[in-house]
């Protein structure tokens, strides 16, 4: 049985790494799109004196506020499912599963390392990633991101 | 004894873009001073190189040849963050679309180059308050762009250029969105400021009341200065 939560515990690391990287670039594209939107705005901000480095850090500082507020959501809806969870569980009585066969019904139970730990990577990582597309901002001419009027 | 301030100087500037193996050639050699206190048009038909000119001028792009210089300072020995610098202490900008940041409200709009200067929050307030007045926009400052008229966005955005005290306003067809009664109305407004604070204003355009308002035209055609012609 040991053995067995140590392979789960395991598997649960190797999806949790797929499911970083498939974040990851959710975020980076995600911050992609926003930005593209507004490359007139930046070159106006820019045009007026904003310099690159400030334009950098505003991005970044936007994409960690996206990050706190969504994992915040996240937070409260993972935690009232976990609520739920432990208080009617699932039925496993009888399921056989590798080698062992459940006696009883299993309880979902809270992790303080999954309301902390993982909320602080996705925001360190959120601003990590930011800083690509936050590069591509400042390195397009100020002349092009305003080619719709100036 | 010549006391007038040269503000822009511009020799044999010229610009070429390519594009794959086609070189377009906008600006084609163009000599110009502007000094203090004009109130100068920049005219010519689509395609002359008005824009492209007052991009080099302003150092939003780099000429292939030729220099600019801005208050006796070559803009292309700039680094990024001097002509960040430079821009936001000496040049105000007019652009056609008004260009506000719409999230921000009439006042943080005009505020915002203060902001970047690093004016404490009283001056700014007490010369944004004095600029909304003088532009006639009391009563709007908790507005967001989106919410007022064309005429009033455009009149904002002379307030943002006008506030942290520039050298020079550069306006890119800055009546070309505007009826022509609001057009009338804000090159009215511009004339005055110029003549009673001595700003500096250039503007690109083919709007007649523009031309009949200016003081000098410089016709381009073809990316070349063909006429230079100051009014009386």
């Amino acid at each position: 049985m040991k053995h067995m939560l140590e392979m789960i515990d395991y598997s649960v690391g190797v999806v949790m790494m797929v499911v970083f990287a498939v974040i990851v670039f959710g975020i980076m594209n995600t911050l992609f799109m926003a930005l593209y939107e507004r490359t007139f705005e930046f070159g106006v901000l820019r045009a007026i004196g904003t310099r690159n480095g400030a334009l950098r850090g505003l991005i970044v500082r936007e994409a960690a506020a996206l990050a706190v507020f969504a994992s915040a959501i996240g937070i409260v809806l993972g935690a009232l499912l976990i609520y739920i969870g432990s208080i009617y569980g699932m039925n496993l009585t009888g399921v056989e599963f590798a080698g062992t066969t459940f006696t009883e019904g299993i309880h979902t139970v809270f992790r303080i390392r999954q309301f902390l730990f993982y909320p602080i990577i996705i925001i360190l990582f959120t601003m990590l990633v930011s800083f690509y597309p936050a590069r591509h901002a400042t390195r397009t001419s100020v002349s092009r991101a305003l080619q719709r009027s100036f | 004894m010549d006391t007038v301030e040269k503000l822009i100087v511009t020799k044999n500037v010229r610009r070429d873009y390519r594009s794959d193996s086609v070189v377009v050639h906008a600006v084609r050699g163009i000599d110009l001073t502007i000094e203090k206190g004009e109130f100068t048009a920049i005219v010519g038909p689509s395609g002359s190189g008005k824009t492209t000119f007052l991009n080099l001028i302003s150092g939003l792009d780099t000429p292939s040849d030729g220099a600019v210089f801005l208050k006796e300072r070559e803009i292309s020995s700039m680094s990024g963050n001097e002509l960040s610098d430079f821009r936001r202490d000496h040049i105000g900008f007019v652009f056609q679309a008004y260009n506000l940041i719409p999230v921000l409200t009439v006042e943080e709009n005009v505020e915002y180059v203060m902001m970047l200067q690093g004016v404490d929050k009283e001056e700014r307030h007490e010369r944004v308050s004095k600029m909304l007045e003088k532009l006639d926009l009391r009563g709007y400052e908790k507005r967001f762009p989106p919410e007022l008229s064309g005429g009033k966005q455009q009149r904002v955005a002379v307030a943002r250029a006008m506030v942290a005290e520039p050298d020079i306003i550069l306006a890119d067809e800055p009546t070309a969105n505007l009826d022509s009664h609001t057009g009338a109305a804000l090159l009215d407004m511009m004339r005055q400021l110029n003549r009673d604070n001595n700003m500096t204003f250039l503007f690109s355009t083919h709007d007649q009341h523009v031309l009949e308002k200016a003081g000098r035209l410089v016709v381009l055609e073809d990316g070349k200065s063909v006429r230079d012609e100051v009014k009386s």
